[in-house]
């Protein structure tokens, strides 16, 4: 017989009481839990998306917009720039790579990238099997892709136009696969990529049909600095000087992520209230219980226990409901967040899952802890001044 | 266990609620501290347990002072030298019977022998109740599961208060005699509060105490 397990008894012997209590921990800590779990994998997303890419370079418009679209491919272009002058740009000196996007198809909800190889290497990519598209109306597809739509080598697929799905398809341009590549855990995995010239036949054929003669375009370029001067330079140099638009995509999602933590930090510090009135709950649940329960610690302290190990009881009893309460809201963040990832799964791109460890939910748990054991601490210090021959006398009547 | 006592007085809110001269309880004995309500029975049984300590004098215990003794110190010389059993018997209501016992030995911070909380209980015709919680009990088997606990740690020096308060007269004496048999077995000295007088001729020794009105 432990002090652990009495306290455990006593909490189990209230079993109301305790589950409120378990329940307010739990709701508060799996609040912010999830938050946390959400914005980290974000983040990484974010930062892996943009991994090795200083600048985006595209048609003028809203710059999160060019970096949504160009690198997570979450949102519409915001136009397409001349071939030529992402040519120009492409051979600067400030610039050492320059990979370029042509946009404007999809297939079953996946985007169509004409692009280079370039990409995928951008993104680690290996190929699984096949090899990368040579000719036009060759493909090479994500790792989800080809799961999802149970692709295989030597198979075709139309694409159609828009990049959400719903648009007329290009029935007379099937796209023929020839290669697959492993997961990367990026945003790479849900792309189906072709060459540009692929995309040019698609839609200039199109467009000549209507009777139109166009330049061609790209839609943006992915450029990697020469060196880390260029960011002070080149982007107002674009900006300034040339039709097209320049967006650093550090400084975007920078910029995205503030406006997103304010909304955090609303959703974060409700969280906290929940956190407060579980200790709040611990407190009035505690008090009333060794109200109840005064008789009992006379007796412990009749039996020999210190002023100390009764302090400990209660502390213990307060800490073990926290504890408790924040693994289960652990528990409830991580699964919430593999369901929501599961359910999201071709929207979100993949980027939520419970299987993961953030280092802010360990201070979390720490901090609900500390917490519980601080709200347990004024009817655990009444517990401690317990004068054992008044209250048993008391008892005595 | 020796209990020496001498000069000692003990106050409760300016009110002396206890006088007594000088008092010696040799090892072995069973004594009963009588008296009407208000004469200081329990106030001493207290002191002697090292559950208060007295405004006044000196109460020494096995030859150990109490009042040198620091908090931490008397606690753990309660735990392990003596048991105590209270009128209105407390066993914590959340564990068994059997962890009520061990719970005793835990907090002296002896090692929890079960196979003697098991042994005890039998002795006291309590064996098949090891599991039982104390809700379950009557109030003799109640009584029963709190003297093994005052036992269960081998004290030298056992205390009981108002042991037959509610109990009838059969059950009284059956108290009575098992406070003083296992007392005896134990070899432990047994001091017992009461002012029934029912019992007032089961002890070898007795310290009236006298009335202080009120």
């Amino acid at each position: 017989m432990t002090l652990l397990r009495l306290a455990l008894a006593y909490l189990v012997a209230r079993p109301l009481a305790t589950a409120l209590t378990l329940a307010s921990f739990a709701l508060g800590v799996g609040t912010i839990a999830l938050l946390l779990i959400g914005a980290d994998q974000l983040e990484r997303a974010a930062k892996q998306g943009a991994k090795g890419i200083d600048l985006v370079v595209g048609a003028k418009g809203s710059p999160i917009q060019l970096v949504l679209s160009s690198i997570f491919h979450v949102d519409v272009p915001t136009g397409n720039i001349p071939l030529d002058e992402a040519d120009r740009l492409a051979k600067h000196p400030l610039v050492r790579s320059a990979v370029p996007l042509a946009l404007g198809d999809s297939s079953d909800g996946h985007r169509i990238v004409g692009t280079t190889p370039a990409l995928p290497a951008l993104y680690g990519a290996q190929l699984r099997e096949g090899r990368y598209w040579q000719a036009p109306m060759e493909a090479t597809l994500g790792a989800f892709v080809a799961e999802h739509d149970k692709a295989k080598i030597g198979g075709n697929f139309v694409g159609a136009h828009g990049v959400t799905s719903g648009g007329p398809e290009h029935h007379d341009h099937p796209y023929n696969v020839v290669g697959i590549l492993k997961p990367t855990g990026t945003v790479i995995d849900r792309l189906i990529l072709t060459s540009i010239e692929s995309v040019w036949a698609v839609h200039e054929e199109h467009h000549q049909g209507a009777g139109e003669a166009r330049p061609r375009e790209i839609t943006a370029l992915l450029i990697s600095y020469r060196s880390p001067l260029a960011a002070s330079t080149l982007p107002r140099e674009i900006n300034g000087r040339t039709a097209l638009q320049a967006a650093s995509p550090a400084y975007e999602m920078a910029r995205l992520f503030a406006v997103f933590g304010v909304a955090l930090d609303v959703l974060r510090g409700f969280g906290a209230i929940l956190i407060l009135g579980a200790a709040i709950g611990v407190f009035a649940s505690l008090t009333a219980a060794l109200e109840a329960r005064r008789t009992d610690m006379a007796v412990l302290r009749a039996l020999g226990a210190s002023r100390a190990k009764v302090l400990g009881f209660v502390l213990i009893e307060g800490t073990i409901s926290a504890l408790a309460g924040s693994l289960i809201g652990l528990a409830l963040a991580h699964g919430a967040a593999e369901i929501i990832g599961h359910v999201f799964e071709d929207s979100a791109g993949g980027v939520l899952s419970g299987a993961t460890w953030v280092g802010g939910e360990t201070w979390l748990v720490a901090l609900a802890v500390a917490t519980g054991a601080f709200a347990a601490l004024i009817p655990a210090l009444r517990a401690y001044r317990t004068d054992v021959a008044a209250t048993l006398a008391e008892r005595r009547g | 266990m020796m209990i020496h006592v001498h000069a000692l007085q003990h106050r409760f809110q300016g009110r002396l609620v206890l006088d007594v001269a000088d008092w010696q309880a040799a090892p072995g004995e069973t004594w009963l501290l009588a008296g009407p309500s208000g004469s200081g029975k329990t106030t001493l049984l207290n002191i002697v347990g090292g559950l208060l300590r007295p405004s006044e004098g000196r109460i020494a215990v096995g030859g150990q002072d109490l009042g040198p003794l620091s908090e931490a110190a008397l606690d753990t010389f309660r735990g392990r030298k003596i048991g105590i059993v209270f009128q209105g018997v407390n066993l914590l209501a959340p564990i068994s019977v059997l962890e009520n016992i061990l719970l005793a030995a835990k907090l002296a911070g002896l090692a929890p022998d079960a196979a003697r909380a098991k042994a005890l209980l039998a002795a006291l015709d309590i064996g098949d109740k090891a599991d039982a919680k104390p809700a379950s009990l009557s109030h003799g088997q109640a009584q029963r599961v709190a003297l093994a606990r005052a036992l269960m740690n081998r004290p030298a020096l056992l205390l009981a208060d108002e042991p037959t308060a509610n109990l009838d007269d059969r059950q009284a004496i059956n108290v009575v005699e098992l406070l003083t048999r296992q007392a005896v077995e134990h070899g432990a000295t047994l001091v017992v509060a009461s002012h029934d007088g029912r019992i007032r001729e089961r002890f070898a020794k007795r310290l009236d105490l006298p009335g202080r009105g009120r």
